[in-house]
């Protein structure tokens, strides 16, 4: 339900609430958290493992501090998945450093010219991104302390699924397109139809919601808040100005 | 008594208006906080779209509503039902749910109304009587003062990120390297346009803004089935305050909280959820009931929500004086005064003295709305938990289409909204945190603009920044900001790997 609006709050919550370095993508597949059994092993199985407990008064470590050891095998495959991005933002940013030493200066050529802020911020993304692949390789095959704080259980997500994710990123995009050609009102009741009914609720309010929706913001963006929505291409473009007529709307 | 008078001109001149703004954004700001996959940040942006027809004074009185409300209304789903409603619910969800299952759950509403009175109403008191003398001094300080506090609060951002340092500057400076496209105001130079209309005209950071908040949760949620904890309803929602000599006794608790949220606020960048974990560490530490905390005590609400209330103002100070937002809520309020071409900074509180009256005004109007709607509609907000998610999810979608599109009545807007959403997406399950990006395509064009400036100014002389002393203290507590980061990477380095040893130690 929450996700962290503009700051997060580890250094807030103190040392303890500090999680580990980022687990990537398929590194961790069982984990268990055996609360209070001090420097207990836990599972051996799989390929990472997962160990828990409280730390004994070590130096430097809390006498309460609860962790859990993330034992992770890393394959080639696996580093190449986390790696791809970082060398494509790369290979990005050198290409925005270069062209930004061919920025037009418009004025006094002895001033930093236009071409300096794009430089300094593509050379510091260039850097933190050599300083995470650096992070990559170095995390590779060893094992994660995740320290527990006492607001982990708010910190869990469900699981996401990627299959349905693409479809709701698919969905997104073809509004979008579908606004400049259908126009904004049949596209808004045909979005809002297929995303309800897609996301489960299927019964006989959803066309109502839909098409309600849909005539319902439209009319209040056209006529309370006078913003001049995509009418759409061709027929389209004829329907919604009839409706817009039925509406009252200019 | 100046500052009094205008409020209650400000107040007389809005009429039933000014009211009705009020009493709708305070609503508005309880349901997102209620709602489950909306934050009180998508709730301003949400209704950005619908302030573009307002005057201006109308529009930021109407978002400051659902700002100040929105840190309010997550307590009735964290108290009732153990689910956070805004991230900076979470210090008190541990008290305010265990109170409720010790069937105290009207009680601990009760004391997280109040604190968000008291919060609120002294983080008001702080913006009203101390906002104007520091715009009289901030009218002192020339760009590379301004230079220095961006640095310090792009500096601050990073401090407070909870996701790997590399990552959170990788995403800082994708987003400085964002905001750098289209024209520059200083040189005139058209850059990275690669000669397309929709890039040389620049790309709006509330499209930002409402791509990686509202869309990118949107399609993650959809991409989790809407799953999570389950909304079941509670039983009974009723509301009590706490007797005088309850209050008395807890006195320490809102002190503490509130000195907290209203100080942490003072850091550029530092949001409502920084101050709430504070304040609760701070009770934690050094509160008269801290073995308490935890096993449903009344300051572990007390001290979190008056923080988080508090800090709105903070944020406004911030804003208002040195036209600098704080948060990502801020960096909305800061879209609507460039929508209506004015230009918050000190020069603010002389040239436009009715707008700041209405802000005053507002900000205590909604404070007082959020005490009575908190008591009085806790019932029928919780109610609308019954809704399905994904209808929200659907309509969430929409209005960030709409908000982007009103920006500019362009699709072009929409579209670079749509890409940082599925950036967006990509970014958090990638442990890329998003607040770094937006305030670095927040702060990084002014932090451009005003080193620019001074090195015009000067010639290109740099040592400007360090021989200014008000700078120059900005610079050094940027560097200490900066040592304290590297210095937590290296103990928290060092506590693993102490972890770990004991670990193999033990076999």
């Amino acid at each position: 339900m929450a996700r962290d609006d503009d700051t997060s709050r580890s250094a807030a919550a103190g040392d303890a609430d500090r999680s580990a370095p980022d687990e990537p993508a398929g590194a961790v597949t069982a984990r268990r958290r055996d609360e209070g059994q001090s420097g207990a092993a836990a599972s051996e199985d799989g390929p990472d493992a997962t160990k828990s407990g409280a730390a004994s008064g070590e130096p430097g470590t809390p006498d309460d501090t609860e962790f859990e050891v993330i034992e992770r095998r890393s394959s080639p495959r696996d580093l190449a998945a986390e790696l791809i991005p970082e060398l494509g933002l790369i290979a990005l940013a050198a290409y925005l450093f270069y062209l930004a030493g061919t920025f037009q200066n418009q004025a006094e050529q002895d001033l930093l010219g236009p071409g300096f802020w794009p430089r300094l911020a593509a050379a510091g993304l260039i850097v933190a991104l050599v300083v995470r692949i650096v992070q990559i390789f170095r995390e590779r095959n060893r094992p994660i302390v995740k320290v527990h704080s006492e607001f982990d259980e708010f910190e869990e997500t469900a699981e996401l699924d990627w299959g349905r994710t693409a479809l709701a990123m698919a969905l997104a995009v073809a509004y979008v397109l579908s606004t400049m050609f259908l126009g904004y009102l049949i596209s808004t009741a045909l979005f809002l139809g297929v995303f309800i009914w897609l996301g489960g609720q299927r019964n006989r309010y959803v066309p109502l919601v839909a098409i309600g929706g849909a005539l319902i913001t439209t009319y209040v963006f056209i006529g309370i808040v006078f913003v001049s929505l995509p009418t759409g291409v061709g027929v389209f473009d004829t329907v919604t100005v009839a409706i817009y007529r039925l509406l009252g709307l200019q | 008594m100046d500052a009094i008078t205008g409020m209650v001109q400000a107040v007389a001149s809005g009429g039933f208006v000014f009211f009705g703004l009020i009493l709708l954004g305070v609503f508005v700001g309880m349901l997102v906080g209620v709602l489950p996959g909306l934050t009180f940040v998508i709730g301003v942006l949400l209704i950005l779209p619908f302030t573009y027809a307002m005057e201006a004074s109308q529009a930021l009185v109407l978002m400051i509503a659902v700002y100040v409300a929105g840190t309010y209304g997550g307590v009735l789903t964290s108290i009732l039902l153990n689910i956070p409603g805004e991230p900076n619910d979470v210090p008190l969800t541990k008290d305010g749910y265990t109170m409720s299952r010790q069937g105290r759950a009207a009680e601990a509403l009760g004391w997280a109304a109040l604190a968000a009175l008291v919060g609120g109403i002294v983080g008001w008191i702080a913006l009203v009587f101390v906002s104007q003398p520091f715009a009289a001094l901030a009218l002192q300080f020339g760009s590379a003062e301004y230079f220095a506090i961006i640095l310090l609060g792009l500096t601050g951002v990073l401090a407070l990120s909870e996701s790997s340092t590399a990552k959170s500057f990788i995403s800082l400076f994708a987003g400085m390297l964002v905001a750098t496209v289209g024209i520059d105001d200083i040189y005139g130079a058209v850059r990275y346009d690669f000669g397309t209309d929709l890039l040389r005209d620049g790309i709006n950071y509330l499209a930002i803004l409402v791509g990686v908040y509202a869309l990118t949760e949107s399609l993650t949620r959809f991409g989790e089935r809407f799953g999570g904890k389950v909304a079941q309803q509670p039983g009974e929602v009723r509301t009590t305050l706490p007797g005088l000599s309850a209050i008395r006794s807890r006195a320490g608790s809102f002190v503490r909280g509130t000195s907290t949220g209203a100080l942490i606020s003072a850091g550029p960048g530092v949001g409502s959820t920084v101050g709430a974990f504070v304040a609760y560490g701070v009770e934690k530490q050094f509160g008269r009931h801290k073995l308490e905390l935890g096993t449903g005590s009344p300051s572990g609400i007390i001290a979190p929500q008056a923080a988080s209330t508090a800090n709105v103002s903070g944020a406004l100070i911030h804003l208002l004086v040195l036209g600098i937002p704080g948060s990502g809520a801020s960096a909305v309020l800061l879209g609507v005064f460039q929508l209506n071409n004015i230009s918050p900074g000190p020069q603010i509180f002389g040239q436009q003295p009715e707008l700041i009256s209405a802000i005053f005004a507002g900000l205590l109007l909604s404070v007082l709305a959020m005490f009575v709607m908190g008591i009085l509609a806790a019932r029928p907000l919780i109610r609308m938990l019954a809704l399905p998610e994904v209808y929200i999810t659907a309509f969430v979608v929409l209005f960030a289409y709409m908000g982007a599109f009103a920006l500019r009545q362009s699709i072009s807007d929409v579209w670079i909204m749509t890409a940082f959403g599925l950036l967006g997406v990509f970014m958090v399950r990638g442990g890329y945190p998003l607040a770094p990006l937006v305030l670095g395509a927040i702060l990084g064009p002014l932090g451009e603009r005003y080193f620019n400036t001074t090195m015009i100014r000067t010639g290109g002389d740099w040592t400007v920044f360090f021989t200014r002393p008000l700078s120059a203290v900005l610079l050094a507590i940027t560097a200490a900001t900066f040592a304290l980061l590297a210095y937590r990477t290296v103990k928290e380095n060092r506590r693993d790997r102490a972890l770990l040893e004991q670990r193999i130690a033990a076999g």
